[in-house]
């Protein structure tokens, strides 16, 4: 019978002899190089050609709203009676509107507008619900129960009434429509950060933290909160395309920014009587507008859900 | 050949993924003799569940067979199209899974589950089918099949659900049954309830069956041949026994060195195979095993073995071919020098001269159960899982106490008491004398650098969005050990003591294989230089070849820094090897303890005896000789544990007394306790000890010694327990 060199079997459990970088491989196997997690998702996001095109979508609307004016100089202050809604001609591409601004300028004032509003109230919803749900998660019990219970009121309270009545009290600005929008939308991502905290504070990498004594700040804003992070952000992307519309919702009753920042939404409630009268310039480019960046702020939500997902569940 | 009932000849099997081509099965030949029941053994990875799906078509996206052909009683397989392919699929060839949770439909009653192959392939009426289903159900042993007919899988245990399946599976008495895994998710009684059964409806259906598993043990006395299989290639072929007693092929040579026996010497460390399986998507050229092969050469790397052998019946790929198991295992380093250091005067029980032990650890009537509540509005408590009820034990420095049972027995929770991430709701747990979780705040916080834990799933304990540096480096910030700098030099040690390298500290946790996660793991509950560890099934998640090297290496770091740990686990091969003493739990109650000999060759208490001769062990000789069919009954709901001893309902030797009254723990030798009114051995002179007296530390080099009669002890253990040692 032969008995093996006892080398290749013995350099299987003295690693800590040999200095790493020693010639024998060290005794748990090389490590096999992946590229980084994000780096993962980035490149199944990458292979979406939808998400793509709707990230080209957003930028170019950015891009249109914010560089646009400083390319395309238009009237916007001052009302001209003269050449109230013009049809798309010559100076005007896309014609004016019942004050004579030049309605190319407005969209783009209107993209401004909206967007800002957009992304802030997202991300104060975000930060509020985020916070307020990795607590309730994490310390569960009755006071997790309370404040989800509290959560469920609010939720059961009509959106755009309650917008709209706060509305009505503050002067509308970019800000304090920002703050009225993001204020009643954290209640969302506050469930779902909670739902995701609940599955988190359980698996061992949880209880691992708290048996080497780390206190809850600790695990809320090192541990729980970093892998909860791929549903925030696919909720913020959803977030940011409700608060389009909300603002929009606002705008066309009437209760958007006041005149003479304009966002779409109040273009498109001035536009309400333009259809009749036929001035379709003034009601489906705004629209179209709309309508495409809602649409691409869900598509890239969807792509991203789908990528993350995809990075986490790998091994 | 004619007549075989299976008859795959160079079967390759591609996965398409979205980048690469996995080669999961390359050129696999293997053939099942009617009647004939074969073996296929591989760690994960291996292809062996590949190559039973590709039998069946059955898989997974991307997956395609690309050469070879699979004959089922001489009838080509390989490029059947779909309809065809259905018309055998159950009903020629069946199949059982591993996961019989969710391989059963959990909408769909188990009479009509089993009754479907029937009514798809025999075009059978609903009643016609039913009644084979109780047919089948009866065959396989199911209690009460004409009550179960109208359950559904969540309303069975186990055990029962996975006899469903093989029920499903016999309905239309297919010629070849292919079990992929089918006890890996059992319990050891429950597993050998289902391999017997297994058994049985060999012999009475003359099935051929493919047996596809990592464990050595249960192929071992069920199979008539065995294939191994590595990277996707089959690497040896033998008769089971030849295969156990003259394997040729280093792999299997090594696969079966690695695995812990029960009746293996502790002190030896375990055969390793180094490093990991390749990744198939990018094989090596040559032999694929020459990576990790301690006799590979150049040869070896360049062109690869093709399948050969003297005697065809008995095959194997290997340019080296080796001549048998390996006989000499190499010792544990510092083994011996901690042997020589534990003192033998008594001098290890602290608090010197007042004659009392001070454990280190010292869990006493501990008790932990779990409300069930029920009502929508108001949670009314109506009833309590029993998880862990009146447990005392303890644990002294440098010393490792295993703790082994079945699922729902309550080790798990036990040591999550130990450890503090649970609370008992009686009895005290002390470190030191000190109760710690009873403390708060900062002192709570201090206390905890001296109790950690090594988890099970090494996917879920480690934070996907930390680097490995900064999970070993959380510990000591969180306890504010050291300067950055010093915590750094730490970590770099301690990366290289679990046998990592230094870049491993810049990945994070997906970039590792699993038994590589559980080294970081094991760092990492070692960080604070704990004076207990608490290990929770340690290898169960593992590989079989890499159990080996993570078992070594916590032997090696026990025996180094004296470690006091427990070690969880289901697995009492691994216990045994890993512990000085071993505690039996079932049911929340600790039923025996004692050390690893005590245990395994006088185990007093009938549970530990029915365990011990259940376990499938890789040597057919003993697992031929193996008579009796273990423990019969499933496992009692810890919400209504049985009356007096809870072992009652399955033991052979219950009587009323046992109804009646809870046994106590017994004394049966040195430091070896069972709590049995019946027991398998003589309580020792003195009868009854109550169970939290003093008890003599056991002198370790003295029960590490293999075969020691407990009379022959150490100067600082005396024979009658109830006599205080006399102190230093």
């Amino acid at each position: 019978m032969t008995d093996p060199t006892t080398r290749g079997v013995i350099e299987g459990i003295i690693p800590g002899d040999s200095p790493l970088g020693s010639p024998g491989a060290p005794e748990g196997g090389e490590v096999q190089v992946v590229s980084s997690g994000w780096r993962l998702a980035l490149r199944e996001f990458s292979e979406n050609r939808l998400a793509l095109i709707s990230l080209l979508i957003l930028v170019l609307f950015i891009l249109f709203s914010f560089i646009g004016p400083l390319v395309y100089h238009s009237n916007q202050s001052v009302t001209n009676p003269l050449i109230t809604d013009l049809a798309p001609g010559s100076g005007h591409p896309l014609g004016t509107d019942q004050n004579g601004f030049d309605e190319l300028g407005r969209m783009m004032l209107g993209g401004q507008s909206a967007l800002e509003i957009g992304f802030l109230a997202a991300a104060i919803a975000t930060v509020i619900g985020t916070l307020y749900g990795a607590l309730a998660g994490l310390v569960g019990g009755l006071l997790d129960g309370i404040m989800m219970r509290f959560v469920d009121i609010l939720l059961s309270i009509p959106f755009l009434i309650a917008v709209l009545i706060i509305a009505t009290k503050y002067s509308g600005t970019v800000i304090t429509l920002s703050l009225v929008l993001g204020v009643f939308s954290w209640l969302v991502p506050a469930r779902l950060v909670r739902g995701e905290v609940l599955t988190l504070r359980v698996r061992d990498f949880v209880l691992a933290a708290r048996v080497m004594g780390a206190g809850q700040s600790r695990l809320v804003f090192r541990h729980l909160i970093p892998n909860a992070l791929s549903v925030v952000i696919v909720n913020v992307t959803f977030q940011v395309a409700d608060a389009i519309l909300a603002l929009a919702y606002l705008g066309f009753l009437g209760f958007g920014l006041q005149y003479p920042a304009t966002s779409w939404g109040d273009m498109l409630g001035n536009a309400q009587n333009n259809v009749a009268s036929g001035y379709w310039w003034l009601v489906y480019p705004v629209g179209a507008c709309l309508v495409l960046v809602v649409l691409a702020s869900n598509v890239i939500g969807d792509a991203l859900r789908d990528s993350l997902d995809v990075r986490l569940r790998r091994r | 050949m004619p007549g075989n009932a299976l008859e795959v000849s160079d079967l390759s099997t591609h996965i398409q993924l979205s980048r690469s081509v996995v080669q999961a099965v390359g050129n696999v030949d293997l053939s099942i003799a009617t009647g004939e029941t074969v073996g296929l053994v591989g760690e994960s990875g291996s292809g062996k569940s590949i190559f039973s799906l590709s039998v069946l078509g059955l898989l997974p996206p991307g997956g395609k067979v690309v050469g070879g052909s699979i004959k089922v009683e001489g009838r080509e397989l390989v490029a059947l199209s779909e309809r065809d392919l259905r018309r055998v699929r159950g009903n020629d060839v069946a199949m059982i899974f591993q996961d019989s949770q969710s391989s059963l439909n959990p909408t769909k009653s188990v009479g009509e589950q089993v009754a479907e192959p029937f009514r798809l392939h025999r075009g059978a009426s609903k009643k016609e089918a039913l009644d084979r289903a109780l047919e089948v159900l009866e065959l396989v042993g199911l209690p009460r099949p004409q009550e179960r007919l109208g359950d559904f899988p969540h309303q069975l245990s186990g055990g029962l659900r996975q006899r469903v399946m093989i029920a499903i599976a016999l309905t239309c008495e297919p010629r070849v049954l292919l079990a992929d895994e089918p006890t890996t998710a059992l319990d050891v009684t429950i597993q050998a309830q289902i391999l017997s059964v297994l058994d049985e409806l060999k012999e009475r259906l003359g099935m051929a069956t493919l047996l596809v598993t990592h464990d050595m043990g249960v192929v071992a006395g069920r199979t008539e041949r065995i294939n191994v299989m590595y990277a996707g290639r089959l690497v040896e072929t033998a008769p089971t026994d030849e295969l156990f007693r003259e394997m040729r092929h280093p792999y299997t040579q090594a696969l079966l060195g690695s695995i812990p026996k029960l009746d293996s010497d502790p002190t030896k460390a375990l055969v390793t195979i180094p490093g990991l399986p390749p990744d198939l998507a990018d094989p090596p050229f040559g032999c694929r095993f020459a990576a990790r092969c301690p006799y590979a050469t150049q040869q070896c790397r360049e062109h690869e073995p093709p399948l050969t052998g003297e005697d065809p019946r008995h095959l194997f790929a290997c340019w080296h071919p080796v001549d048998g198991p390996i006989t000499k295992r190499p010792e544990i380093p510092g083994l011996a020098k901690a042997a020589a250091a534990t003192p033998t005067d008594g001098s290890r029980t602290g608090g010197g001269g007042n004659g009392s032990v001070e454990h280190l650890l010292s869990v006493q009537d501990v008790i932990r159960e779990y409300p069930v509540t029920a009502g929508a509005l108001l949670q009314r408590k109506v009833a309590s899982v029993k998880a862990v009820s009146g447990v005392t034990l303890h644990l002294d420095p440098g010393e490792t106490f295993g703790l082994v049972g079945e699922s729902g027995c309550g080790k798990t929770t036990l040591g999550k008491l130990i450890v503090g991430i649970e609370k008992p709701d009686g009895g005290k747990i002390a470190l030191d004398g000190k109760e710690v979780f009873k403390l708060r705040g900062r002192e709570l916080r201090r206390g905890r650098r001296d109790l950690q834990m090594m988890f099970q799933d090494p996917y879920a304990s480690l934070d996907p969005r930390m680097r490995v540096s900064a999970i070993l480096r959380e510990p000591l910030i969180v306890q504010g050990v050291g300067t950055a700098k010093d915590q750094r030099q730490r970590i770099g040690k301690m990366l290289g003591e679990v046998g990592l390298p230094i870049n491993a500290l810049e990945r994070y946790p997906h970039e590792f294989s699993g038994g590589q996660r559980q080294r970081i793991g094991l760092a990492r509950a070692l960080m604070l230089e704990p004076k207990v560890i608490v290990a929770d099934e340690p290898v169960s998640a593992l590989d079989v070849s890499i159990r080996s090297q993570v078992l070594n290496l916590m032997k090696r770091l026990q025996a180094e820094y004296q470690l006091a740990s427990v070690v969880i686990s289901h697995d009492l091969a691994v216990v045994k090897y890993l512990a000085d003493r071993i505690g039996v739990m079932y049911l929340g109650k600790l039923v025996e303890i004692g050390s690893g000999e005590d245990i395994y060759r006088r185990s007093a208490h009938p549970y530990t005896d029915a365990l011990i001769k259940t376990i499938p062990v890789p040597d057919p000789a003993a697992e031929k000789a193996k008579t009796e069919v273990g423990i019969r009954g499933e496992l009692p709901s810890p919400i209504n544990p049985p009356s007096g001893c809870r072992f009652r309902t399955r033991c052979p030797r219950a009587q009323a007394l046992c109804a009646e009254e809870e046994p106590p723990l017994r004394s049966f030798g040195v430091n070896h306790r069972a709590a049995c009114h019946f027991p398998l051995q003589t309580p020792a002179e003195d009868g009854a000890t109550p169970v939290s007296s003093t008890v003599p530390v056991a002198d370790r080099s003295g029960s590490s010694a293999s075969d020691a009669p407990s009379g022959q002890a150490g100067p600082s253990v005396s024979d009658s327990p109830s006599d205080s040692p006399s102190a230093a």
